[in-house]
């Protein structure tokens, strides 16, 4: 019998699970998983923190171009008010006058805003690129229905027992990119 | 049992490879920024991720076998989840988790 080393460990529990609580389904087509009767509560949108940094090539902030606003004009206006609204004592002192004229003047603010326009470069990272950083020296520490799998696979026992005893490491080195 | 093994993996284009059963097979593989799928054909249905070695094979030769399995990469908290699916098996599937060394 071939011993697993005691650093590794296959989970026993359900892979749909798994990949449910850590959040991993959904690049997974619906297809091949098995929710029935299960909760996606834990699926969130997938962040793509670590994804594309991908911006439009001059791309606009805000409006394009300068802009200017304005408020209506400075105006004065002219009221002429009826002889009953004027205070008798005002009658009193002004006697000979038959109307009066009060003044209202209206402030305006001209405002003028100015947009900038901000060009920035298109960075593509690609997935592979983040597993090549340091070394690109990944260790396998845990394995999810390996066993299942390896069943599934049709591989014999011998194959079966070693293929998942193993612990790989998988070391990544970029070649090149066209 | 498994010795170490240079394999090449390409991203966008269709490449052939033998796997670990010695059959021939091919893979499909895209690069989406923050995860890569791949779908393998032929062979018995292995995991692109036990080691294998990559050879130069003429188009006509490709027998097609097994059934298709399908393995995506992502990044999650700084691990790797590497999640394959035998599609034609059930959808039976398998994670590996990685850690940076």
């Amino acid at each position: 019998m071939i011993s697993k080393n005691s650093d590794f460990c296959e989970a026993e529990e359900d892979v749909d699970d798994f990949l449910m609580r850590n959040d991993l389904l959904h690049r997974l087509p619906k297809a091949t998983l098995n929710l029935k009767g299960k909760s996606m509560t834990n699926s969130t949108t997938p962040t793509p923190s670590s994804g594309n940094i991908e911006s439009a090539e001059n791309s606009d902030i805000g409006s394009s171009g300068d802009k200017t606003v304005s408020d209506p004009g400075v105006s004065v206006e002219e009221v002429t008010l009826p002889r009953e609204w004027v205070p008798k004592e005002k009658l009193l002192l002004e006697s000979n006058s038959k109307e009066v004229s009060t003044r209202r003047t209206k402030s305006t603010t001209t405002t003028s805003t100015t947009t900038t326009r901000t060009t920035s470069t298109t960075t593509k990272i690609h997935f592979m690129d983040k597993l090549t950083t340091g070394n690109g020296r990944w260790r396998q520490v845990k394995t999810v229905g390996l066993d299942e799998f390896l069943k599934a696979e049709g591989g014999n026992w011998i194959y079966r027992n070693v293929a998942s005893s193993a612990i790989p490491d998988f070391i990544y080195t970029k070649k090149g990119e066209k | 049992m498994f010795p170490t093994q240079l394999n090449q993996l390409y991203f966008g284009k269709e490449f052939t490879f033998i796997d670990q059963f010695g059959d021939l097979v091919t893979c499909n593989a895209q690069d989406f920024g923050d995860y890569t799928e791949s779908v393998t054909t032929g062979g018995r249905g292995k995991q692109l991720t036990v080691p294998f070695r990559s050879v130069d094979t003429r188009a006509e030769l490709i027998i097609f076998l097994g059934g298709q399995m399908r393995t995506f990469m992502q990044i999650v908290n700084n691990q790797l989840f590497l999640t394959s699916i035998l599609e034609d098996k059930n959808n039976v599937k398998a994670v590996r988790i990685f850690e940076q060394q």
